[in-house]
């Protein structure tokens, strides 16, 4: 869906570069996180593919072709999401969407949309009346107005409730299960994991790791099994390594001990989050 | 074509929710109430000064507004990535508010009519209309690019009426001298002025109006050129954490 080949950018008042030749590729069909420190250049990054920003170093590519020889008909396949509120407070809800839906040729059914977040009921109140859940999941029906074939969602489940942050989790879902593809940048480690095939990780500009969470896991994990047993009224704590579960020494423990738990020392994609971006901060490499 | 239409709507209707074609129509009110006390004649000297407040001072004022509000909604960057191009947004803009100066003259010159059987000529004063308000709007929209705030946006629109409207409005009103016009000639206010006057005089100056037309549409052009969109979106996605 997209290809980007060493893509530099720099914003015009900035004296160094804040995209320093970052290359990736969305598949159809996939969702793509997005993952970095604050400041690292994810906002930047998808500005740049939803051409809001001009780059002129580096390439992309979309749907195969140049994004640079894209009109405006280039909106007529995508949607975005942004993290803020986007709709007129003086105008309902209905009002709104109607408004930006006429701007497009494909259009999907609002109803339904709007019944699945919860807010067919309250779509003749003004959105100024809104609270901000209701904007957030009000932002997801305005990226989805023109049935798009790729989302870029910015935070998609901030600002909501556990019940409403399930509903967006799973329509996102659905979306890239009837052959959608999704661009999603999240600080919330568990949705990007439940949710992404493949995540990035971007660090002061630079692209430091891309895989699907499971493969990253695997790398950065630490695969150890930590035992808790009692002994002498006391409980002690074990860890053996994967190699050292095939020992002699693991099997006694099991055996003779009266074991408690039993963990695997898998790590989560926090802790991987932290390992290959926390370690440089901005400018000391 | 359908979509500008589109647009134009939306805009208007936005206008009308946003209490700001409310407010023009209240500056419309205070120029009726005047015609309703003064002399026709009086009116008459009056009336240049009406137009040139509703077409430079209401344009920018309320395109600067609009803006205002359009940027701190984040609509602007819902409509930024829409199949719609910053020409067609801008197109809307202009086109709006020519129809809501048409509408506040229509209603100004019905009430002329109405109070003082007089009747100003409404061919030349849309052409006029048509022909000045793109600069306006333009103004509107640069002063937005130069303003953070709103109170910077107020304060930035005073500094612009001071040098361009007043010396215009102040020989109007009779408190500048007439003798400062050879060096305002050429100032869009002037030049606005001549263009809308046509619409009352008996005698109209046929290769100046010319002339006028042109250096008005020309200058709009190089504003749109190289003032208005190069830096339009830079404005409209300079917040926004996407
Ligand atoms: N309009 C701008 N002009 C100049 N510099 C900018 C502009 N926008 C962002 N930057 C700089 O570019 C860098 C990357 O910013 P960006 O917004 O892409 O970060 P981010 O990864 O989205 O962070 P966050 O997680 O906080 O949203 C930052 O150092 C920021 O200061
Ligand atoms: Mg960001």
């Amino acid at each position: 869906m997209f290809t980007v080949k060493d893509l530099v950018f720099k914003y015009p008042k900035n004296a160094e570069d804040t995209i320093k030749g970052i290359d990736f590729e969305i598949k159809q069909g996939e969702i793509f996180g997005f993952l970095g420190p604050s400041g690292a250049g994810k906002t930047t990054t998808q500005k740049l593919l939803v051409k809001l920003l001009a780059y002129d170093k580096g390439e992309i590519h979309f749907d195969g072709k140049d994004l640079h020889s894209f009109n405006d008909v280039f909106y007529e396949d995508i949607g975005v999401c942004f993290e803020m509120p986007i709709s007129f407070s003086k105008l309902t809800a209905m009002e709104n969407l109607d408004f930006f839906q006429k701007l497009y040729k494909n259009h999907a059914d609002i109803q339904p949309l709007m019944e699945r977040v919860g807010l067919w009921e309250d779509r003749n109140k003004l959105v100024g009346e809104y609270s901000k859940g209701m904007k957030i999941r009000l932002n997801l029906v305005r990226a989805l107005l023109n049935k798009p074939k790729m989302l870029f969602l910015d935070e998609p489940t901030n600002g909501l409730d556990p019940k409403n942050a399930r509903i967006v989790k799973d329509m996102i879902r659905e979306f890239a299960h009837n052959g959608g593809t999704v661009f999603l940048t999240s600080h919330i480690m568990s949705d990007v994991d439940e949710l992404c095939d493949r995540v990035a990780f971007i660090t002061d500009g630079k692209i430091e790791e891309i895989d699907s969470p499971r493969n990253l896991k695997i790398k950065y994990g630490q695969r150890t099994v930590t035992v808790e047993y009692k002994e002498d009224n006391q409980t002690h704590v074990k860890r053996f390594t994967m190699d050292e579960i095939k020992t002699d020494a693991f099997a006694e423990l099991m055996r003779t001990k009266e074991v408690e738990t039993i963990h695997s020392g898998e790590t989560t994609l926090e802790e991987i989050f932290i390992q290959v971006t926390g370690v440089k901060l901005h400018g000391e490499d | 074509m359908a979509k500008i239409k589109h647009l134009v709507s939306g805009e208007f209707t936005r206008l009308a929710k946003y209490n700001l074609f409310t407010a023009s129509l209240v500056v419309a009110m205070v120029w009726v109430v005047m015609g309703y006390f003064l002399e026709l004649d009086e009116f008459k000297a009056f009336l240049p000064f009406v137009f040139l407040m509703e077409t430079s001072a209401m344009t920018s004022l309320l395109v600067g507004a609009e803006m205002f509000y359009e940027k701190k909604e984040h609509t602007i960057s819902s409509m930024l990535i829409s199949p719609m191009t910053e020409f067609e947004y801008i197109l809307s803009k202009i086109l709006v508010n020519i129809l809501n100066i048409a509408i506040i003259f229509v209603i100004i010159g019905a009430s002329m009519y109405f109070l003082k059987a007089y009747l100003f000529n409404f061919q030349w004063l849309f052409l006029g209309i048509i022909l000045v308000t793109s600069f306006y709007v333009f103004i509107g929209i640069l002063l937005s690019y130069i303003s953070k705030d709103f109170t910077a946006l107020l304060l930035n629109y005073m500094v612009m009426m001071i040098v361009l409207v007043l010396p215009s409005i102040g020989v109007v009103i009779g408190i500048l001298p007439e003798s400062i016009l050879e060096y305002i000639f050429w100032s869009p206010t002037e030049v606005t002025l001549r263009l809308l006057n046509a619409s009352f005089l008996d005698s109209i100056d046929i290769v100046q109006y010319l002339k006028d037309a042109v250096y008005i549409v020309l200058v709009s052009l190089l504003m749109l050129r190289y003032g208005v969109l190069p830096y339009f979106k830079d404005y409209a996605t300079k917040d926004l954490g996407v």
